[in-house]
């Protein structure tokens, strides 16, 4: 405890320096937060590595285990495959979203309702449509519906590409709603003067997308963009159901550690955490993990700010020098884009265009050198450096070029096209929650695997759930939990955020939520739960409420931020011509104007804290506290351990689909408009 | 006079409620409404103590995480026998003993160094399901491994698969590793040894049946289950807590122990649960007794088919139910496998990673067990 108590003094200190000139008055509440839930466990995190800690007993190694982590063979594939995964769904949530949404866009009728049907994946918790989307993929060892339809077998534990690309799929699946809105939102944008003139012009479809829709809408979409890709580093949940982490590959057969084909970073702290009872060991894989991390926060922070264009063009170079010895890269041969890039921002700083040319000999050497490794040895030749460099070129260099179709089919091709496209992504939506509806209706204890339809239709699945399962006061729980979770968020946040768009101290917050946010983890729950041992926050709801609301931060700060930024500042200096103080304008003239992006946030977090499991786990010994999303874990157990109650399980998912619906359609016209009044990123 | 005997009514309340004993009680795995139904009953026999159940999805990970952030735990909590080991080094737990006659299997279950660290309390066991309305003909409890690959082909010759199975498990895998290597899983120094010959001969038996006559086929997760249900396959290897399910369903279906091999049983793997106390006091040792009478055992584990560690309780459900009387004869050459983290973690890890290897054909099988055997080394240092 002495250990803990000096860590948590030595992490008070360090943050209180960084966040020292952030306006306390303002973010104190959200610092405090912020310090108990993220950062200190972040610190103890990299605090532990140095020692050998079987808990209580702690041991002093020094660098041992940061050495045996950051040289870890296992780790290092581990992060290649974390990287080219989480490209994997970035393009398909980038493909899949700008179709649909500029189908949408262009509809006369029945936009409202594909408005609606494209959002609903989001607010479905990914524990209850993963185990949807397996049973229809994967089925009795690859022969499934879906193998029916594609004509080919999909077994997850042993066919890595099917691995592979259907769990980057069923990933994007989740996040694609939120992907789709923004790029709706910021299409919306887009002059109708410009929309008019290309049409009486006689652009076709496709000229207007290409021309117009994604030239407009790219520099603003593609910062989500790369905070997906973040997030992406982190996911767990989807994989861990799917497929485990497996098909097992020869070269991830290592001695410290072993990888498959989908054993991502979050899959590989699992593991260790299982694996071993040395949290130092733990702590050592968790700051590598981070020193990862706060790379890509960086390089993530600076695509808020299209002014930091060389500090993206040093991020160029900065991932070839960081990744590229470390052995995720290109070794040697990353001097040579590294040149190209080094040119390129002498060329920028000397103001003269030409630097993109260089950006782009750079990023072809660097995907060049991708496709021939990769080609070569697999997922041992993924450079994570190349990967990274070449989303930042296309960034960097893109300009939305004049293209002309020499293909010119009539309208009603592009008619019956649209229709086609929107009628699939509908059953796309439609079946891995029809999935979930066959189970929860069945009278047999079954995951629907050959059959679309429930086993002998009763709705006694229901009956059975609020009779024996408690779920009522489950979902009573829930409600509690979330609506703390909110008020906290908005307590906490909005105040914060005001400060940092009035004060560059207060900036540092938002740094600092991103960065700690990237650390959390299985094994700073630790840190956490002694904490509010403490603070005897354990078993309450309020203290679950705390971390949920916490984990919502990045995503309503950076949400939050560029909006409040977007007022006119007019607004303000006539309040405080009549006197008013900070406070007065920021509660009486802000926080009204900011309502549809709070609405955004409101919702995003009632989605999480609904969703969330982990943490009711650990934190809650009370049974009568429990929420849905525990009572539903109790229904499967073990995943394929024990014996798992799928229909009673499938009637949970029904109603808890139908209460998250239901909010989430109330609160449609909010968070659409929240969307669409935040005008982009700063200029 | 009024005032005093309101006084002294209010003092008694408060010594009653004062005096009651409350004891958490942490469940977890099948059988929640049975053990609820006990602990109502305990609430309602008795005034001195109270017991608040709680249901834990994953027991293990929730004592990993109460234990090293220091967080409350209960006064006692039904654990897998695999958790011992990590609760006994903790020094939260302190060594038991009892009176209640049970299978050898069951203590040695839950004995670390000698010492009985546990309150057993049922066991399921691995056993094969058949469906009879694909195979009829009846089959001998002391059956062989011949009869059942001859029994699988047949199977297969209808149409079927001969038997489902999860072939990457290492679950399942350590009955045959054990069997290939005489009975008992080899260990040098606490590590288990898997580059040796018994253990390539289990490898190559995998192989036979999977890949070459391929009357086994691997499914996982609820695949592996719905295809017993389904009438799909022939014959399913799991634990038998799928009885009550499959009963449920109104299969036609029986259950067998596993094939005789070299003589012996293949010994099953048995996966006890028991009660482990953090808090020792005469309530909790008045609850636990409660609860292993032979009566509250045998309601228990009758509906929820586990196999009760009270020998009385055991018996009387072998004479009312044969399934009982499979599970009892698989108890009795049953695997204990070692409860250390090495064996749980890293051998478990390294034979699935192997398996996948080889039976895809992506190593040899001297290359997979080879690294294998370094994975767990390397684990072990």
């Amino acid at each position: 405890m002495t250990f803990f108590w000096l860590l948590f003094s030595i992490s008070l200190l360090i943050f209180s320096v960084i966040v020292a000139r952030a306006k306390p008055i303002y973010t104190l509440a959200l610092a405090i937060l912020l310090f108990l839930v993220n950062f200190f466990p972040f610190v103890w995190g990299i605090g532990i590595s140095f020692f050998d800690f079987f808990p209580p007993e702690m041991k002093f190694t020094g660098l041992k285990n940061l050495q045996m982590a950051f040289f870890d063979p296992g780790f290092i594939l581990s992060s290649k495959i974390t990287a080219l995964w989480a490209m994997t769904v970035m393009v398909i949530e980038i493909a899949i979203s700008y179709l649909l949404a500029i189908s949408i866009y262009s509809m006369k009728k029945f936009s409202s309702f594909f408005y609606t049907l494209t959002l609903l994946p989001w607010a479905i918790p990914s524990y209850i449509i993963v185990i949807s989307w397996t049973s229809l993929i994967e089925g009795y060892g690859g022969d499934s519906f879906l193998s029916h339809i594609f004509g080919m077998p999909f077994d997850l534990t042993t066919n890595i590409p099917a691995a592979f690309l259907w769990s980057a799929f069923v990933a994007a699946w989740l996040s694609i709603p939120m992907v789709t809105l923004v790029i709706l939102s910021s299409l919306q944008t887009i002059s109708p003067n410009l929309r008019d003139l290309v049409k009486i012009e006689g652009a076709n479809p496709l000229e207007i997308a290409l021309n117009v829709y994604i030239p407009q809408t790219f520099p603003i979409v593609f910062p989500y963009l790369f905070i997906i890709f973040l997030e992406s580093f982190k996911e767990f949940a989807t994989i861990f159901l799917m497929t485990g982490g497996g098909p097992a590959l020869v070269s991830g057969f290592g001695l410290k550690s072993i990888v498959g084909a989908t054993t991502t970073l979050g899959i590989l702290m699992y593991n260790k955490f299982s694996l071993t009872q040395n949290y130092g060991v733990l702590g050592a894989y968790s700051a590598a993990i981070g020193l990862i991390m706060v790379l890509l926060a960086f390089i993530g922070w600076n695509y808020r700010f299209s002014k930091k264009k060389e500090n993206l063009i040093i991020s160029l170079l900065l991932v070839h020098i960081f990744f590229d010895p470390w052995g995720m890269g290109m070794g040697i041969f990353g001097i040579f884009p590294s040149v190209f890039y080094l040119t390129a921002l002498i060329m920028y700083l000397k103001r003269r265009r030409s630097f993109k040319r260089y950006i782009m000999a750079g990023a072809l050497f660097d995907f060049g050198y991708l496709i021939l490794s990769v080609s070569k040895s697999g997922f041992d030749g993924i450079s994570i450096s190349s990967i990274i460099a070449v989303i930042l070129s296309i960034t960097l260099i893109f300009e939305g070029r004049i293209y002309i179709s020499r293909f010119n089919p009539s309208k009603i091709f592009w008619k019956v096209l649209k229709i086609g496209w929107m009628g699939l992504w509908t059953v796309i939506i439609f079946l891995p929650v029809w999935n979930v509806f066959a189970m929860g209706l069945s009278r047999e204890n079954v995951v629907p695997i050959t059959s679309l339809f429930p086993h002998g239709f009763t709705f006694d699945n229901f009956v059975s759930l609020f009779q024996n399962y408690n779920f009522g006061q489950a979902i009573i729980n829930s409600i509690i939990i979330s609506v703390i979770a909110i008020f906290i968020a908005i307590v906490t946040i909005f105040p914060a955020t005001y400060a940092a768009v009035h004060n560059k101290g207060a900036l540092r917050i938002g740094m600092v939520i991103l960065i700690s946010s990237l650390f959390t983890g299985m094994h700073t729950l630790i840190p956490l739960a002694m904490t509010f041992r403490f603070l005897e926050l354990l078993n309450s709801y309020i203290g679950v409420a705390l971390i949920l609301s916490v984990h919502a931060a990045a995503i309503s700060y950076f949400l939050l931020y560029p909006f409040l930024l977007e007022l006119p500042k007019n607004i303000e200096e006539a309040a405080m011509i009549d006197g008013a103080n900070g406070f007065t304008r920021m509660l009486k003239i802000i926080f009204p104007l900011s309502l549809p992006v709070l609405w955004t946030i409101i919702v995003f977090v009632f989605i999480d804290s609904w969703s969330s499991f982990v943490i009711p786990l650990i934190f809650l010994n009370n049974q009568n506290l429990y929420p849905v999303s525990m009572t539903m874990y109790n229904l499967v157990g073990q995943y394929g351990l024990t014996y798992s109650k799928w229909n009673i399980f499938g009637a949970g998912a029904i109603v808890n689909i139908v209460i998250v619906v239901t909010i989430f359609l109330a609160a449609r016209k909010y968070i659409i408009s929240g969307i669409i009044s935040r005008n982009g990123v700063d200029d | 006079m009024r005032k005093i005997v309101i006084i002294t009514l209010l003092m008694a309340l408060s010594i009653y409620v004062f005096a009651t004993v409350n004891i958490n009680v942490w469940f977890s795995w099948e059988g929640q409404r049975e053990f609820e139904t006990l602990v109502n009953k305990f609430n309602e026999s008795q005034s001195l103590c109270h017991v608040n159940l709680v249901y834990i999805p994953d027991m293990t990970q929730k004592l990993q995480i109460s234990l090293s952030a220091g967080t409350q735990l209960p006064d006692v909590a039904l654990v897998r026998n695999d958790v011992i080991g990590m609760l006994a080094n903790a020094k939260v737990i302190t060594p038991v003993s009892t009176t209640v006659s049970m299978l050898p299997a069951f203590l040695r279950s839950f004995e670390l160094n000698g010492k009985l660290y546990a309150y057993p309390y049922y066991a399921d066991l691995q056993v094969v399901y058949l469906n009879r309305s694909i195979y009829s003909k009846s089959v001998s409890y002391d059956w062989t491994l011949d009869d059942f690959e001859k029994i699988a082909s047949s199977i297969k010759e209808t149409g079927h698969v001969g038997l489902s199975m999860n072939s990457f498990s290492s679950y399942f895998f350590n009955s045959f590793y054990a069997a290939f290597n005489g009975g008992k899983i080899p260990l040098k120094n606490g590590i288990p040894i898997v580059n040796n010959e018994g253990t390539k001969k289990a490898f190559e038996f995998y192989n036979d049946i999977f890949n070459v006559k391929k009357i086994a086929v691997s499914y996982n997760k609820s695949a592996l289950i719905q295809s017993f249900k389904s009438g799909k396959a022939g014959m399913l290897i799991q634990g038998s807590f799928l009885i009550p399910d499959f009963l449920s369903s109104k299969l036609d279906f029986t259950i067998l122990p596993y094939p005789v091999l070299d003589g012996k049983m293949i010994p099953p793997t048995f996966d006890a649960k028991g009660f482990v106390i953090f808090t020792d006091n005469e309530a909790v040792r008045e609850f636990l007794n409660y609860i292993s009478r032979p009566e509250n055992e045998e309601f228990f584990c009758k509906s929820t088919y586990k196999l009760p560690a009270n020998i009385i309780a055991m018996h009387e459900l072998e004479n009312s139910n044969d399934f009982f009387k499979v599970m009892d004869l698989s108890a009795r050459n049953a695997l204990i496998v070692p409860t250390t983290t090495i064996f749980n973690d890293a051998y478990s890890n390294a034979i699935t990673t192997a398996l996948q290897l080889y039976l895809t054909k992506q190593m040899s099988l001297d290359e997979s067990l080879q690294k294998a055997q370094e994975y767990i080394n390397s684990q072990a240092k």
